[in-house]
């Protein structure tokens, strides 16, 4: 079995900036992400060389790979699962294997957060940073004629994205007012750099003729297997859609996106203590202070910890690298806490805004009640609402007690996509708290293996 | 809930979900409680009804006997009593009539597959051998089993290796889904009248001349005439609230779990290591290991490797397939392999309805008449003796065993004697 | 444009770099499988490999991502119908 002295899984500013940090102290990493390049989601890199890239984009993925004689980048690599302890079963395309790891520092982002919706499934409606993918990195337009919703300022970065494809964007919906935007350099004074950052967006888009229309949200997208045209409405403050006034807008393209969901599996599989964050995505792992987990030695940084965005990722990897080459013994106490100060500073200064924006974004209610008995709400098996409400009235208090009366999560999505929303409709309809309604409960793969690679698997005991 | 229940049952796997149909059936007020553990038998169970499979030790039986090795004390996985392939037989045979009935009651389809069959296959020499021992022992005990050649078995299963020798063919055994039918027998119970009480666990039993008067649990207490204990590997600890001692230890068994393909699987497959099926809704279900390891409900790389390894061998075309999830179960393993049900002698109201190890799922049906009959004092369907908890009364608990009846592979240290009366062929 | 490949066995082309996903928007063939119990179109949605509405059959083998995956020169690209399939190829 291969051992390793810092493992770190997941390629985006977090894992990266982990990975550089630790170096820099003498630690040996390895970096494994799925993607071809490093980048994670939010620098996403092209596939074709001849696509722009900024220099902002790639200089911590440059970092990484001059530390050649420190870090083993692990590409195209999926970690699937973690076995007593900390031994990792990484997965490529035709073999696993297991790695054991002194330390292990878990990074794997976010993923969006859809609420179901009638339509939601037809071709054309997709994630905000779906859409980004195709534009920014391959240079191709989600549609004709497009529609952006939800809340949270992704969807200003996003729409600034696709105006540099051939698309013509109809509108943005936010489901929040405007006020809290306009009063939030108020509240988060000490952060005007990242208030005037989100300006920049909000003017571009201005001056490209874009509507950004505040408190409404989709409430259907239709068509007959492709998507035509949306239906939206104005909200109250908790979100609930006023439908005696909807207006129907012809789009081929919808995104649609509420935030983002930390991806804490690998950290359920490896047996760290989860908490329910409402307004930072839902479940994360508990940690302290030094990015530590409930599990020893197993760090977790950045969006998959906890929704804070790329500065706070950065920020948080440094940190977790800081933590993990005390560890291993490269640096000592005193180095540690010195060296920390300013990062812990930084991050301190970043936290009036960022719990401003998650106080405007935080999901609210209002989403609970775009779901009708036919609308499906779990995508992979096809069921509806009703089926999920009867299992409820049945005893179905929780993921695995659903699974079995409705076959809810048991689809290839294994509940990741269906699940944080549908923990919501199920905690409205029982009257108790999503954070009782329990997370789903994933298993090993949890990410595509195929048998034969599993068969050919190498590094466990006989 | 509930404050006073003819009869409650402890747990909602499918046993405890079969009991309480047929008593609601008999106009007694049932109530259910059931925590679901992480690990209960009837979810994880890859739902196979092998009545005369498993009672020559095929399926797990065959599994464990090649995983054992060297400490394995025979050179075949011994078969289990013909008794107990008759009370598996006759609870198979209800399956037909009681799948039409649940999908009248509820409205919901437990897919009783019926034309699958089950092919034992044959590898290697050994496997060879085996399978004229087989075919001796069920000729004698009138079981309706063929072999086939390598030609004859690729006709039935098109897709498997081109490297087997020959099967056997069991047309009798075929599969269900077990958490459709817990649930029918559930919905089907309550529809009767019967009350379920999900995620409430079992705090305390109140005792009283020798009768159990009242169950508490975390959402209060229910009085009760008649305790049923379908606990499943979980029994021990309720059986122990009444100060009894049960036979019944969790035997661990992971499975790997393709994503749905296409009918791809005609039978369902038995090697001897691994075995294979694939369900209505498309998934291939790979199973299993069998490890005393108490309430873990982990898997392990290296078995799911060979679980892997073991399918892809039998099935070649099966390597391109994803794996979607893995898990594993606990059954309620039993030293001599055969259930526990029935009434004890220390208490007059309760009643064991547990065991079930690895052919819980099969013997389902029959199970819960039986033991419904024993709470109203009938006559019982079928001869159940055997299976009292009466007949480990009398050994000695701390001596091991070097002979007798197979045991599963344990990875801690502390063998649970078998019972002396073990099993022979008749 | 420079990789050739096909879709249910027409012929196309998109540029170096593309996803399948990419390719088949460049196209406006928006549709990458039917989904099994209702039969009803699916095209990409999350474009992280995590909701996998837009597998395809993809060189023979059911159940690609196809955001996930580059075209190749030649490749064979089909829309899934229902669930996975094993290949005839293997």
């Amino acid at each position: 079995m291969t051992k390793t002295d810092l493992l770190i899984v997941g390629g985006g500013p977090a894992g990266m900036s982990a990975a550089t940090e630790a170096a820099s102290h003498g630690v040996h990493c390895h970096l494994v992400d799925e993607n071809p390049a490093l980048g994670g989601q939010i620098y996403r890199q092209a596939g074709a060389a001849d696509h722009h890239q900024t220099d902002r984009d790639d200089t911590l993925a440059r970092k990484v790979e001059r530390r050649d004689d420190r870090i083993t980048i692990l590409r195209e690599a999926s970690a699937v699962a973690v076995f007593d302890g900390r031994k990792v079963a990484l997965s490529r395309k035709n073999s696993t294997e297991l790695v054991d790891t002194d330390v292990l520092i878990l990074a794997s982002g976010a993923y969006e957060y859809v609420p179901p919706f009638p339509g939601w499934t037809l071709p054309g409606v997709m994630t905000p940073g779906s859409a980004q993918i195709l534009a920014k990195t391959m240079g191709v337009s989600p549609g004709k004629r497009l529609l952006l919703s939800g809340s949270g300022p992704f969807l200003l970065a996003v729409a600034s994205s696709l105006l540099k494809v051939d698309v013509e964007i109809v509108a943005i919906l936010e489901a929040s007012p405007r006020w809290p935007w306009v009063t939030l350099p108020f509240r988060a004074w000490k952060n005007l750099d990242k208030w005037k950052e989100g300006w920049q967006y909000v003017s571009e888009l201005r001056n490209a003729g874009i509507r950004i229309r505040h408190g409404r949200i989709v409430v259907s997208a239709n068509g007959d297997n492709d998507l035509t045209s949306v239906s939206h409405a104005a909200v109250d403050r908790d979100w609930h859609p006023d439908r005696s006034k909807v207006e129907t807008e012809d789009v081929d393209t919808l995104c649609v996106g509420y935030g983002f969901v930390p991806r804490v599996f690998l950290a359920q599989l490896a047996g760290c203590e989860l908490e329910y964050r409402s307004e930072i995505g839902g479940w994360i792992p508990r940690r302290n202070a030094d990015m530590c987990t409930t599990v020893p030695n197993i760090l977790s940084a950045g969006d998959g910890a906890g929704v804070a965005g790329v500065l706070v990722a950065t920020l948080e990897g440094r940190l977790a690298g800081l933590v993990a080459a005390r560890r291993l013994e490269a640096i000592g106490d005193a180095e540690l806490t010195s060296l920390r100060r300013p990062i812990d500073a930084e991050l301190k200064r970043l936290t009036p805004f960022r719990k401003a924006l998650d106080r405007i974004s935080r999901i609210r209610p209002g989403l609970n009640s775009l779901v009708d008995d036919e609308t499906v709400v779990c995508r992979c098996e096809e069921l509806r609402w009703k089926q999920v409400r009867e299992s409820v009235a049945f005893g179905g208090t929780n993921f695995r007690t659903l699974k079995v009366q409705s076959r809810v999560g048991m689809g290839p999505c294994q509940g990741r996509f269906c699940w944080p929303a549908m923990a919501r409709l199920v905690a409205e309809q029982s009257g108790c708290d999503p954070k009782d309604v329990g997370p789903s409960s994933p298993r090993p793969p949890i990410r595509p293996v195929t048998l034969g690679a599993l068969a050919a698997g190498v590094g466990g005991e006989s | 809930m509930n404050r006073h229940s003819d009869v409650v049952v402890v747990g909602g796997g499918v046993i405890g979900c079969s009991v309480a149909w047929s008593l609601s059936k008999r106009g007694l007020s049932v109530t259910l409680v059931d925590k679901s553990f992480p690990g209960r038998a009837t979810s994880a169970s890859a739902g196979g009804l092998w009545p005369i499979g498993e009672s020559i030790g095929l399926g797990c039986g065959v599994i464990y006997h090649a995983a054992a090795g060297e400490e394995s004390p025979g050179e075949h996985p011994e078969p289990l009593p013909s008794d107990f392939m008759n009370f598996l037989c006759e609870s198979n045979n209800r399956f037909p009539s009681l799948s039409a009935e649940l999908v009248r009651q509820t409205g919901l389809d437990i897919e009783a597959e019926s034309g699958t069959g089950l092919l034992y296959l044959l590898f290697t020499e050994k496997d060879e051998k085996h399978a004229d021992y087989l075919l001796d022992w069920v000729g004698i005990n009138g079981a309706r089993v063929s072999r086939l050649s390598q030609r004859e078995a690729l006709e039935k299963e098109p897709l498997l290796s081109p490297d087997l020798r020959g099967a056997i063919h069991f047309p009798g055994d075929n599969q269900v889904n077990p958490m459709y039918l817990a649930e029918a027998l559930k919905r089907g119970a309550c529809a009767n009248g019967a009350r379920f009480v999900s995620e409430t666990e079992v705090t305390g039993l109140t005792l009283r001349n020798n009768s159990v008067k009242e169950v508490r649990t975390t959402r209060g207490s229910i009085a009760c005439g008649a305790l049923v204990n379908a606990a499943g590997a979980w029994s021990v600890r309720l059986a122990r609230m009444a100060g009894l001692e049960l036979a019944v230890y969790p035997v661990r068994g992971q499975i790997v779990c393709t994503h749905a393909l296409k009918k791809t699987l005609h039978c369902n497959l038995s090697a001897s290591h691994c075995y294979l099926l694939q369900k209505a809704h498309g998934e291939v279900l790979i199973g299993s290991t069998t490890e005393r390891c108490e309430y873990d409900v982990g898997v392990r790389f290296e078995d799911l490797c060979a679980l892997s390894a073991g399918a892809v061998r039998a099935v070649p075309a099966l390597q391109e397939a994803g794996v979607k999830r893995t898990w594993a179960g606990l059954r309620p393993g039993t030293p001599d392999e055969l259930p526990i049900l029935g009434p004890v002698a220390q208490l007059g109201n309760y009643f064991n309805a547990t065991g079930g190890f690895r052919t819980g799922i099969v013997a389902a049906p029959l199970t819960g008449e039986i033991v419904a009959a024993y709470v109203t004092e009938d006559a019982l369907p079928f001869p159940a003796e055997p299976f009292l908890q009466s007949r480990f009364d009398d050994v000695n608990r701390d001596a091991p065993s070097s002979t007798g009846p197979r045991e599963a592979r344990t990875s801690a240290e502390t063998p649970f004697a078998p019972s002396p009366l073990g099993h022979r062929r008749d | 444009m420079d990789v050739e490949f096909t879709l249910n066995g027409q012929s196309f082309r998109c540029p170096t770099g593309c996803t399948v996903a990419a390719a088949l928007f460049l196209l406006g063939r928006r549709t990458m499988r039917l989904s099994a119990r209702d039969g009803t179109a699916r095209s990409l949605f999350c474009g992280m490999g995590i909701c996998y509405d837009c597998v395809m059959r993809i060189d023979g083998q059911s159940n690609v991502r196809a955001c996930q995956t580059v075209v190749q020169p030649g490749m064979k690209v089909e829309v899934q119908q229902g669930e996975g399939e094993l290949g005839d190829d293997a």
